[in-house]
This record gives structure tokens, sequence and C-alpha cells, in this order.
């Protein structure tokens, strides 16, 4: 386990349990008790958790979590395709992220990045996002600005859906969109299991330079419900090493740039 | 020499007095007993230390007024915790069925959320709308009550949106009640804020709402001065907790402001 995998792992305990002991973290991860100390004192400096006696307790004010924040440890699939999507952002542009596992792992990927660690030298980002959970968690850090769009926060999910982002994305620019979805294919584009969170999905991209889409293997030539966006609108997919070289020939072949992380 | 003495046992006393408040201990029978003397020397003391403005007098006892410094949600997360469950207790009967309300951002504003989100509103629940992520997450999770959330720039110590994307929603809304937080409040002055931008977007909501309440725990009340203040519309009502000072009942009303203590009758 790589450092970088070892920060979001801490990161993913102390989500689910709000609170974790050096002892929890050497067992669970390891690494030494000295690694660990020196992993939370790095956390800490960037407010990503708080220093206890014993260890850590999460920074964000604590909430009931939707179930699939839950479950278990981020599948590392995940973790590579948050890493490449950071660092394909360019420092000092304006990123729009829906919300999912995957966009969530790409806001922690971004909170950690050594490159975006300056606004006033140009290299800090601005992040545009529906998802409330990636607005709390990026809101500490002084070298993110982050915006949340407007609407209707759906019943026990983080999503912010409804025609009043409209409002807000008009009168703003974002150089590239980050989309989480529930399938993409060559032939349908990007969907989702719920329209609502579809049209939001649409009206943050409709207003991007640039869209990309993260979606680990598994989502490759799969169907759902609502049509997020047609193939001749993503520009970008990024997914993991066990998408297969056909898919990928006919991403491609679709006109879609693909990283395999 | 018997003079001279005494007043240095008092001005030692004052000192250590000041120590007590400084770390927590407020109550009048609380400082006696840690100081070893009675409760009336306590309130000599007390009454000194507040003619020379260095205390000010709350129901119970005194504490020590605070610079102003905006804390971040999470540290305000774990401060007055009963103070702030309190309020929201007394401020919940505010919110009618079926109305239109708004909720601000911050951990008392949060703790109404919460009560809103536990209420059965048996089929007639309000709608909600909050500029405050932890307001909105937490009133998400509620099957019976909608809640917007207003966008815009997200302020990185109170969770709370701002900026011009803030108004282009509130221009469309009205609300029959809005609840405030606030880092200061002065019932002469209206509600401390660490910014302009807070300052703004407080009016505009306010400007929007029929009435206003709000919601601050006694050490709000406690702050010396602030960096901008956001002026009201006449007769507001503020929600506060039981140590809050003795006076305060009357200088609000002399400014045409009701007061709500939580946990009196």
């Amino acid at each position: 386990m790589d450092r970088h995998q070892r920060l979001t792992s801490i990161l993913d305990l102390l989500s689910e349990s709000g609170s974790l002991s050096v002892e929890e973290a050497v067992e669970k991860l390891g690494a030494s008790s000295a690694t660990i100390r020196r992993d939370l004192e790095h956390l800490a400096q960037q407010q990503l958790l708080t220093r206890t006696r014993g260890g850590a307790v999460a920074a964000t004010v604590s909430y009931d979590l939707p179930l699939r924040y839950k479950v278990g440890r981020q599948a590392p699939e995940k973790e590579r395709i948050a890493q490449a999507v950071a660092t394909f952002i360019r420092p000092g542009s304006i990123v729009g992220l829906n919300g999912g596992t995957t966009t969530t792992n790409v806001a922690r990927a971004i909170a950690m990045h050594d490159d975006f660690q300056d606004h006033r030298s140009g290299t800090g980002l601005t992040v545009v996002t529906n998802a409330l959970n990636i607005a709390s968690e990026l809101a500490v850090r002084p070298h993110i600005k982050v915006v949340v769009v407007g609407g209707v926060v759906r019943t026990h999910s983080y999503e912010i859906i409804g025609p009043l982002a409209e409002r807000l994305l008009e009168a703003i620019s974002v150089d590239l969109v980050v989309l989480g979805v529930d399938a993409v294919s060559p032939d349908r584009g990007a969907m989702a299991f719920d329209e609502g969170e579809a049209a939001t999905n649409a009206l943050l991209a409709r207003h991007a330079e640039q869209v990309m889409v993260a979606a680990d293997s598994s989502k490759l030539n799969q169907r759902a419900f609502a049509h997020i966006l047609p193939a001749q609108a993503i520009d970008v997919l990024v997914t993991d090493a066990a998408a297969d070289a056909e898919t990928v020939q006919r991403f491609q072949d679709a006109g879609i740039d693909v990283i395999r992380a | 020499m018997q003079q001279r003495g005494t007043r240095r046992g008092t001005r030692e006393r004052h000192k250590a007095l000041l120590d007590l408040l400084r770390q927590g201990t407020t109550h009048v029978d609380e400082l006696a007993s840690a100081l070893g003397v009675s409760a009336s020397t306590v309130r000599r003391d007390l009454g000194r230390l507040n003619a020379d403005r260095i205390v000010a007098r709350t129901y119970g006892g005194a504490v020590i007024p605070e610079a102003f410094h905006e804390r971040p949600i999470e540290e305000s997360a774990r401060t007055r915790l009963q103070a702030k469950g309190a309020i929201a207790v007394a401020a919940r009967p505010l919110v009618s069925p079926g109305a239109t309300v708004f909720i601000d951002a911050g951990t008392t504003c949060a703790a109404l959320a919460r009560l809103i989100a536990e209420h059965d509103w048996a089929g007639d629940p309000p709608v909600v709308v909050t500029r405050g992520l932890e307001t909105a997450t937490i009133l998400a999770s509620s099957d019976q009550v909608d809640v917007v959330i207003l966008g815009g720039r997200i302020r990185r110590l109170s969770h709370g949106v701002v900026g011009p994307l803030t108004d282009l929603a509130l221009d469309r809304l009205s609300f029959s009640v809005a609840f405030l937080g606030a880092d200061a409040v002065d019932p002469a002055r209206g509600i401390g804020e660490p910014t302009l931008e807070e300052t703004a977007v407080k009016e505009r909501i306010a400007a929007h709402s029929q009435r206003v309440a709000v919601l601050a725990d006694s050490s709000k009340l406690a702050v010396s001065d602030a960096p901008a203040w956001t002026t009201l519309p006449p007769a507001w009502t503020l929600v506060t907790d039981s140590d809050a000072p003795a006076e305060l009942e009357r200088s609000a009303g002399d400014s045409g402001v009701t007061v709500l203590v939580a946990g009196r009758s």
C-alpha cells in the first residue's frame, strides 16, 4: 500500500467510525506506528482530521452517511481512477464534480494533490459541485474555492438536484466537469439510475468546456434508466486497467479519449 | 498596613476569579466554592469587575467578554451543546406546518434542523431553505421535510454560502420566518459577522422574511465588537439560553427586540 492509498484508507476509516486510534490504524493498514503518526500529522495540517491523544477524529461535523458511503474500503480501482483524474486537472482551473463514490474519491485526491496548493499563485482550484459531502470535505481546504449549486436536496442522499442549479451555472464558467455515472457505453453515452440526478448532471456538463466521465470497468457497456449525455458530448473516459481492449477501442471510435488507470 | 494587605488580598482574589472565569467556571456558587469565600464576596467582586468593564454579568455569574473570533464549525460543534439544544427546542414552535422557512448555517441552526427533521408533521411539513451544508445534510435525512439549499460560494469556517451567486436564488424566494445564526449579537445593533459578505446575505434573507428569529447562545452576547454588523428589520426575536445577562430583556425591549430565553418559562 503506498502513501496515497494509506492516507485515503485513514480517511475512509475515519468516515466510517468517526474516530481512529493509532493502534487500529497500525493493525488495519500494516504500517508502523511512527508512520501512522506522521500520516495523521500530515492530514491534521491539512485540516482533514483532528489529532487526539491516541489517534484522530474526523474533521467534518459528523452526520448520517448514506449507506453507499459506509460500505467497506474503497476499491483500489476507484482510487487509481481518482489519482488519474487529479493528475489530468490543470492547476488554477474550474472543475465541476457531481456526486457518487468515484467523484468523492476524486475530491479527496484533489484535496491532497501537491499541485493545487496555492490560490494566490494561481495554482489553487475552484470546484463546483452538487454533492453536499464533497462540498463539506473540500470546504476546509484553504487553497480550494468551493461553490455549491442551488437546488433541492434529495432525501437520504448527498445530492442537490433540480432547475435552480441552472441560474448559478449560467453565471459562471467551468473548464472541466468530472461525472460519476451508473453506466456508460459508446452507443448510449452516460446514464444514471435516477432521472433527477441525470438531469442535473446534464446541466453541469452542458456548462463545461470539457466533459470527463470517471467510471470503473464494471460500468462500461452497461445500461441504466436515465440518459445523462450522448457519447458525442463526452470528451474523455477515465476507467481502470481491467477494461478490455475491444471496449476501449469502441469508445475511441465514438470519439472519446480513454485513460486506463 | 491592614488595609494594604486587604487590597492585595482582594487583587489576588480578583486575579484568581478571572482565571476561573477563563477556564469556564462561570456560576457564583462554583466560584465561591473554588475560592473558598462566600457567594456574596464573589458577587461583590463581580460587581467591581463589571463596573471596571472587565467582566460581563450573566444570569448566574459572569463571563469575560471575548474579542471577536470566528471559529471553524467543527470546533463550535463541540461547544455549548446544551445551550444550543435548549435554544433549538425553544425555537421549534416558531415553525408552522406547511410554512416555508429559512434556516441558517452554523451549529445552533443545525440543532433546530435536527428537531425539525425528527418531528412528525402529520402530513403538513414545512419547506426549509438553507445556506448551510450541515443544515442541508441533516434535513436530507427526513422523509417528510423538503430542503432547498441556496447555491453559492462556501465559506471555509462557517460552511455557509455567500456571494452574488447566492442572490440569484434568493430573488425568487419568500419566508414566513428566517432563523439566523450569529457570531455576535447586540439587540441595539443586530448580528455581528466576520465580513460584509455574511451581513449582505443575511440582510437579504431578512428582507424576504415576514419574521426574523436570531438563534444565539449567551456567549455571543458577550462578544465585545464585530468586524461587520447586519442591520435587521425592527421587531426581531432573539432566542438565547438562560446564561444570558439579567438585564438583557430590558435592554432588548428598548430596541423593540423580543427575547425568548430557553429553559425559562
